[in-house]
């Protein structure tokens, strides 16, 4: 980062998503739209690496994303503000929605329903574009990239096997670490 | 301990405990807070879960709204603290870290190989939020396909940006829901 993100792009994007974005964990990509694509305030390989990191520790992975990013462009006030752009809004709304709202209405049901797939779909492109990055032919063999896409094969059938996620993640980490070792 | 201290406390744990989205800990979370505490019924906890999958950003926002119900606007604010300050510190010192110890080889080399790890968890979580937000039948789950397939399609072809696309397609899925599924049954 050469100079500072400004504060306001930087609020703006994350009470964007903390008031306009539904559909769980698949809103992940927002951020990498958001800092990378749009702005171009990280490169896709820094984005990257940090998504990862926060992808593998514990917490909200939403939230994650946010604070470090907000550490990474903005430092400690960044991260802070950051976070209550993003969080306060769907906290707030919580108590509109208990006070005034009949959520069992089908109507409203499906609509977020539709909202959540069509998140799906956004992350799914998301997802394919990190799988993508896997292969890369300037770095070891297509024995190291075959080795890679297997671990992520192995890894999502565990996981959508409901796995205990720690013995994953063990797993994951020491199958990474022997892929990486290849020629 | 008083009860705002006990809230606070019991969402600062949760979030240690979490990997990857509220799916893994709502079962902790529910035997903390519906049997150990005896704060909600197991029917309130289930709708605090629904109500946050309502809601925009991020999911854990079912947590000051469970603060709420328990012990009001003091109840609120400390279920908010509770479950985001855990995030700030691990975030603000994993960042410390990295930026102190990043280019040390073998840092760099575990961050290489957690990368398929990853991948391969967040491809699980978008395939098993697909199946949980389809209908059960077999024309619900196909339907979703169409949809979530026409959702790539005119992101990546079409160039549509994201937020514009998932409203469209909200409205979409309400119509053809209602139409196929749901015979013409409005409200």
């Amino acid at each position: 980062m050469s100079k500072p993100v400004p504060w306001r792009q930087w609020l703006w994007l994350n009470l964007k998503i903390g008031a306009l974005s539904f559909g769980s964990s698949a809103r992940l990509f927002l951020y990498e739209e958001g800092v990378v694509i749009e702005r171009a305030w990280l490169g896709e390989e820094d984005f990257r690496r940090i998504f990862l990191m926060t992808q593998v520790l514990p917490g909200p992975n939403l939230v994650n994303l946010c604070v470090y990013l907000g550490f990474a462009l903005r430092g400690a006030g960044g991260a802070l503000a950051g976070l209550i752009a993003l969080a306060l809004p769907g906290a707030l709304l919580a108590l509109l929605l208990v006070f005034f709202v009949n959520l069992n209405q089908p109507v409203i049901a499906r609509l977020f329903e539709g909202f959540s797939l069509a998140s799906v779909a956004l992350f799914s492109v998301f997802v394919w574009r990190m799988a993508r990055g896997l292969a890369r032919p300037q770095e070891g063999s297509r024995l190291k990239t075959v080795a890679r896409g297997l671990i992520v094969l192995g890894v999502a059938l565990a996981s959508l096997a409901a796995l205990p996620l720690l013995g994953i993640l063990a797993v994951g980490v020491v199958a990474g670490l022997v892929a990486e070792s290849l020629p | 301990m008083n009860l705002e201290w006990q809230i606070f406390w019991v969402f600062f744990k949760i979030n240690l405990l979490s990997f990857g989205g509220v799916f893994g800990v709502l079962p902790e979370l529910e035997r903390t807070i519906v049997v150990e505490h005896q704060w909600l019924t197991h029917e309130r906890f289930i709708q605090s879960y629904v109500v946050s999958q309502f809601l925009p950003g991020p999911n854990m926002a079912m947590c000051p709204l469970i603060g709420y119900w328990v012990h009001g606007w003091p109840g609120w604010v400390a279920g908010f603290l509770g479950i985001y300050s855990g995030p700030l510190l691990l975030m603000g010192l994993a960042y410390a870290l990295l930026r102190r110890y990043g280019e040390v080889s073998w840092v760099k080399r575990l961050q290489k190989s957690i990368e398929p790890l990853v991948v391969g968890l967040v491809a699980a979580s978008a395939a098993r939020l697909f199946w949980l937000q389809s209908t059960d039948s077999l024309a619900g789950k196909l339907a979703a396909l169409a949809i979530t397939a026409s959702g790539v399609w005119l992101h990546r072809c079409r160039k549509w940006p994201s937020l514009p696309l998932i409203f469209a397609l909200g409205i979409a899925w309400w119509a053809a829901t209602a139409a196929l599924i749901d015979g013409f049954t409005f409200m």
